[in-house]
Parts: structure tokens; sequence; C-alpha cells
């Protein structure tokens, strides 16, 4: 038998177009604790990306000059957006702690226990986030 | 049990008596329509056992793929209410109350009904060197094993399609060689019988290999056999990082 060093392509499999690749991995059919740490990573993943470019359009307005630059400090401290990027924070913990959690399972170390081990990090997540919330609202 | 056919409207069913509504696709046809039969079952009726009432007592039409009767064959995997299940084994009950929607699986093309096309699948096991069959160890402990042909039991994995089916990548990506194929490559690295697995893993050390899961688990969800085809893709790339930590260190030996 001759074994080729490439993957080969399934003959029979329909080719995935772009909405297709997109419909594929947003599916949720069981709802099961692995399947909505997929989710998870992805969406924050994705929501991550976009702040990004948020935050290099912000940066960017400190070359308006100074009166721009104080405009959006105001808008940061408006208690609404505060609570918008505190979100941030727990997208960044549910996706790096996430990613913590694929670093090990994807090396074969604790694959039977990854339904614990995402449990852990939503419960991680919560509570770094809820004492960061109330650090940022002076509350502790 | 006896099975009558009614419009999409329905009527409230009797007690005792479920609705299914049925995926139905002729070959050389495009698209899919929903047909619904109300079927009279007992409690523990499977999905099997109603989709025969159907298939005897009302439309011979449809098309269903079933052998074995308890879940050894693997061959009458479907979806119920958007989840693999294979349909000899699985309850009505299972399914919750209200109409039940049964579709063929989905990433595979579709023959006709609820029956898709396995060949695909069965192409993209043969890479992995993968037997079959294997010699039964506990035969063979009693000094029998070496009779031709060998004692043998089937493998965990059935190939039933079911992880196929539920695989989030594999519906994205067609390209993806999918969990079915890399678990029997890993059957055939874990056990290699006295061979050197290393082409087997050259094949799976690829972006649309055991590189492509995303861990999402619906493999290892949907496996009816227990064979845990998500735990395999891991233990792949595990074995993979293995070799490829060891390659290094022995290029930094060498260096010295």
């Amino acid at each position: 038998m001759t074994v080729t060093s490439q993957a080969p392509r399934p003959a029979h499999r329909r080719t995935a177009g772009p909405l297709r690749a997109v419909l594929g991995w947003a599916r949720l059919r069981g709802g099961h604790l692995g399947a909505a740490a997929f989710l998870t990573n992805r969406v924050t993943g994705l929501l991550l990306v976009g702040y990004l470019y948020l935050h290099l359009g912000v940066l960017y307005l400190l070359t308006e000059g100074p009166g721009s630059w104080a405009s959006v400090l105001r808008l940061f401290k408006n208690p609404y957006v505060l609570a918008l990027e505190s979100l941030l924070i727990l997208f960044i913990c549910l996706h790096g702690l996430n990613g913590l959690r694929l670093a090990l399972v994807e090396t074969g170390t604790g694959v039977r226990h990854q339904k614990a081990w995402f449990a852990a990090v939503l419960a991680v997540s919560t509570g770094l986030y809820a004492v960061i919330v109330l650090a940022m609202y002076e509350v502790i | 049990m006896t099975a009558t056919a009614t419009d999409m409207s329905g009527q409230q069913p009797q007690e005792g008596s479920r609705r299914l509504r049925i995926a139905r696709r002729r070959p050389r046809e495009e698209g899919t329509h929903l047909e619904e039969f109300t079927v009279e079952v007992g409690p523990d009726a499977t999905l099997l056992e109603a989709l025969r009432e159907i298939r005897s007592h009302h439309d011979n039409s449809l098309t269903l793929r079933y052998s074995c009767c308890h879940s050894s064959c693997g061959i009458c995997g479907m979806r119920m209410n958007g989840r693999e299940v294979l349909a000899c084994i699985t309850r009505l009950a299972e399914a919750g109350p209200g109409p039940i929607l049964v579709e063929p699986l989905a990433n595979a093309r579709v023959e006709h009904d609820l029956v898709v096309d396995m060949r695909e699948l069965y192409e993209s096991v043969e890479p992995a060197h993968r037997p079959l069959i294997r010699q039964d160890d506990l035969l063979a402990g009693l000094g029998v094993g070496d009779t031709s042909p060998p004692f043998a039991r089937f493998e965990d994995c059935i190939e039933c399609g079911l992880c196929v089916s539920a695989c989030p990548i594999v519906g994205s990506d067609s390209r993806y060689v999918g969990p079915a194929a890399l678990t029997a490559a890993w059957r055939s690295v874990a056990e290699p019988r006295g061979a050197d697995p290393a082409d087997v893993l050259a094949w799976v050390d690829d972006e649309q290999g055991c590189w492509r899961c995303h861990a999402s688990f619906e493999c290892a969800e949907a496996c009816p056999a227990g064979a845990d085809p998500a735990g395999a893709i891991m233990a792949l790339r595990g074995e993979l990082a293995r070799r490829q930590l060891a390659r290094i260190v022995r290029l930094g030996r060498r260096e010295r």
C-alpha cells in the first residue's frame, strides 16, 4: 500500500464554499462543554481582533492633538463604556485560559478531563472578571 | 405500531404516537423536503423501529440502511433532532416531546433519503493501514490464536461516520481528512504490530491532518462505540510533538 506524506482529500467530498466554511463551524449541534469551549474561543478571538483594530484607531487619535485625546478619555470614563470595556477583561481571561487548556489537551495531556478543564476556565475567568470589575468601579 | 402520513400543519397525535419529520431526497434530484409521519409506538421504541414501521405500512419508498440492529455494523447512522445517532439503539423518547426531525448524516453526499455515500469515509480510513479486525487477545492467550483465519474481533471503531458528520471542521473545510481517518491512524501508531508507523505519522502530520482539528470534541460526543476520536487526534499530536522534540534534542547533541 502506498502512503503519501500529504493528507489526501477524499474523492467524493464537496468543496466548501465561503458560506459553508462559516456555517460549518458555527453549527451548534450538541451544546456540550467541549463545543461551548470551541465556540467561546472563536467568538472571543474575533472580538479581541476587533478590539485590536479599535484600539489602534483610538491610538491614532493621539496624532489629532490634545483636544481629541481628551474627548476620547471622557468617553472612556462613561460608566456604560467602562462596562463594555470590562467585558474585554472577561474575553481576555476566557480566551487566554482556554488557550492554556488547549495547549495541554492538544498534546494529549488530560484529554479525558477536557470538560473539567473548561469548567475551571469558566470559574477562574468569572472570578477574575468579578474582582477586576469591582476594582474598576472602586468597590474594593 | 401503525403509521399514518399527515400534512405538515399536523393534527395533535394521540397518546403513544410520535410525529417524525423525515428529510426526503430522491436520487439525482436537487433539494430536500420534509415529510411528516405519525407512528404508534411503545415507550421503548427505537428510531429504527419507527422508520421500519413507516416503510412497512405507509411509504415503502422511504430509503434507509440498517443491518445488525445492535450497533455493531454502524450503517444506520443518521441525525435525530440535529444530533448524530445510530437509529438502532436510539429510543424515540431521547428526542423529548414534540415532532422529531430525522435527517441523513451531514458532511456526506446524500444518495437517497436517509442514505449517504460512505465511500469517502472508507477511502479516508484506508491510508492508515488500519487492520479492520485484530487477533483476540483472550483467545490468543489460550493458545488457539495461531489458527487460520485468526480469531478476531472488531475494533472499537465501527466506521459509522457519526464523528465525521458531527465535526464542525469537516463541515467547514472539505480538505480535512476527518476524525475517523485520524482515529484509524492512531490505532496504527499505538498498535503498530511490528510495522514502522513513521509513514502514517507523516501522513497525519499535515495542516489538513491532525493539526486541522480545533478541539470541539463533538466527534467524541457523537461516537456510539466509545472510540474517542478526539482523544486519538490529541494523542497523535502529542506523539508528533514528542518525536519532534526528540529530534531537536538529538540534533543539539550532535552539534556539541
